[in-house]
């Protein structure tokens, strides 16, 4: 399990989906949420942050930059190859969750989800931690 | 093997992947044998959209299987044929036997379980489904589904206050799904949602609309795909205010299905030129008329 102290950012184009996502995870106890609106901003909030990033929870499709452009340009950089992303989307194709772990996310989810699904992926990365 | 069977109510669908060759074609009908025996079908639809050729000994085999159906008093039908496999069918002088059609609505018709002017059960279903799903895991909302009806253009538009629309595309058709809510409606889901109390629609909520319907199409082509749909989404749009209007993409029959709550009634608005044969582009997700309009 993260520690909840943990800060994590969210990624949606989607205004209300930042928000559900924030929420959700404030819910699952994790407090430090930052945001942004595409790729490009994400990095920007990434690379700027004054605290580290734990956790990427990012959607797909958005404009500028899409969620999967970001994920490469993050394992890109050796300072980032091991940090935890959860890549989004509502797509439900077999082909984008095989593309996106194999660029590097951590866990891939189709919306709808629940804020238990998503306690779980979180609690699931202390496991993997472990397990590495 | 490059076949597998999906049984559905009425019918079944053998997919075919890849290069359909002698391999594994002796297993084709013991396998049809068992699924139109477990599910008292007599009509089969075969499914070439993955499937990049078909050769002599595999044909044959199809053949035995237009055989077997007719036997039932049934009908077999190839759907997404390229133009090999249309050809070595022709060549064969198989043509009669093996017909195709452009989308498996067209199969359906030529079945008879699909009226050519009536709606596909087979396609709107999983769009009530997904709704009910997507509506209960995002927005912790019961919606139970009314009966589905074809809106013509001369009824009054059984619009909402906001709607959420998005694109879809597909090899054979174009369409558009929406999703429409009356504002208190619409105010529950959001404080549902975001464990506050919302009284106005607001721009930190207004493109939830446009997010469910991506989830709902999302969630329906994950069993219409399978079935050799191969739908595609766009980008999802918002729009709002009274009197509001949706210039649906498409240009077939429009499917309304109406759903109750205990907040209130909404309604998801399906559309699809499914009957045409040629593939039109995909310009826009939709072109909303908007008192108000969010990307």
């Amino acid at each position: 399990m993260l520690e909840t102290t943990t800060r994590i950012l969210v990624v949606d184009d989607s205004l209300s989906l930042r928000k559900i996502m924030s929420v959700m995870i404030r819910g699952a106890g994790y407090q430090d949420v930052i945001e942004a609106a595409n790729g490009e901003k994400a990095w920007e909030v990434l690379t700027q942050s004054d605290r580290p990033v734990g956790l990427i929870v990012c959607d797909w499709m958005m404009p500028v930059c899409t969620g999967l452009e970001f994920l490469k340009k993050v394992r890109a950089d050796t300072k980032y190859k091991d940090l935890p992303f959860f890549m989004l989307t509502a797509e439900t194709d077999d082909d984008r969750k095989v593309e996106a772990l194999a660029a590097g996310a951590t866990e891939y989810l189709s919306k709808p989800f629940s804020a238990d699904v998503l306690r779980d992926k979180v609690a699931g990365l202390g496991s993997l931690a472990k397990a590495a | 093997m490059p076949f597998e069977f999906t049984p559905q109510t009425e019918y079944l669908v053998l997919t075919l992947k890849g290069e359909c060759n002698g391999d594994g074609a002796d297993k084709v009908m013991p396998g049809a044998e068992k699924h139109l025996a477990a599910g008292n079908l007599k009509f089969v639809v075969v499914q070439c959209s993955e499937c990049g050729d078909i050769d002599t000994v595999f044909l044959r085999t199809l053949a035995q299987l237009y055989k077997r159906v007719k036997d039932l008093n049934g009908k077999l039908c190839l759907v997404h044929a390229n133009d090999k496999i249309q050809e070595a069918i022709k060549r064969n002088g198989l043509d009669r036997i093996l017909p195709w059609k452009m989308s498996l609505r067209g199969a359906l018709v030529e079945f008879g379980l699909v009226k050519s002017k009536e709606f596909d059960v087979n396609f709107i279903n999983p769009f009530l489904a997904a709704t009910q799903k997507v509506l209960k895991v995002q927005c912790f909302l019961e919606a139970t589904a009314q009966k589905p009806f074809i809106k013509k253009p001369t009824d009054p538009p059984l619009l909402g206050d906001i709607s959420g629309i998005i694109g879809l595309t597909a090899e054979t058709f174009n369409g558009t799904l929406a999703i429409s809510f009356p504002s208190s409606l619409f105010l529950v889901l959001a404080t549902n949602m975001f464990g506050q109390p919302y009284t106005e629609i607001t721009s930190e909520i207004v493109d939830l609309a446009g997010e469910l319907s991506n989830m709902i199409l999302g969630q329906a082509k994950m069993v219409l795909n399978p079935l050799g749909y191969q739908i595609q989404q766009a980008i999802p749009s918002c729009v709002w205010g009274k009197d509001h209007k949706i210039k649906h993409f498409g240009g077939g029959a429009c499917v309304v299905l109406p759903f109750e709550t205990k907040a209130g009634i909404f309604h998801v608005e399906v559309i699809s030129n499914s009957g045409v044969q040629e593939k039109k582009p995909l310009a826009a997700p939709a072109a909303p008329v908007v008192p108000g309009k969010a990307a």
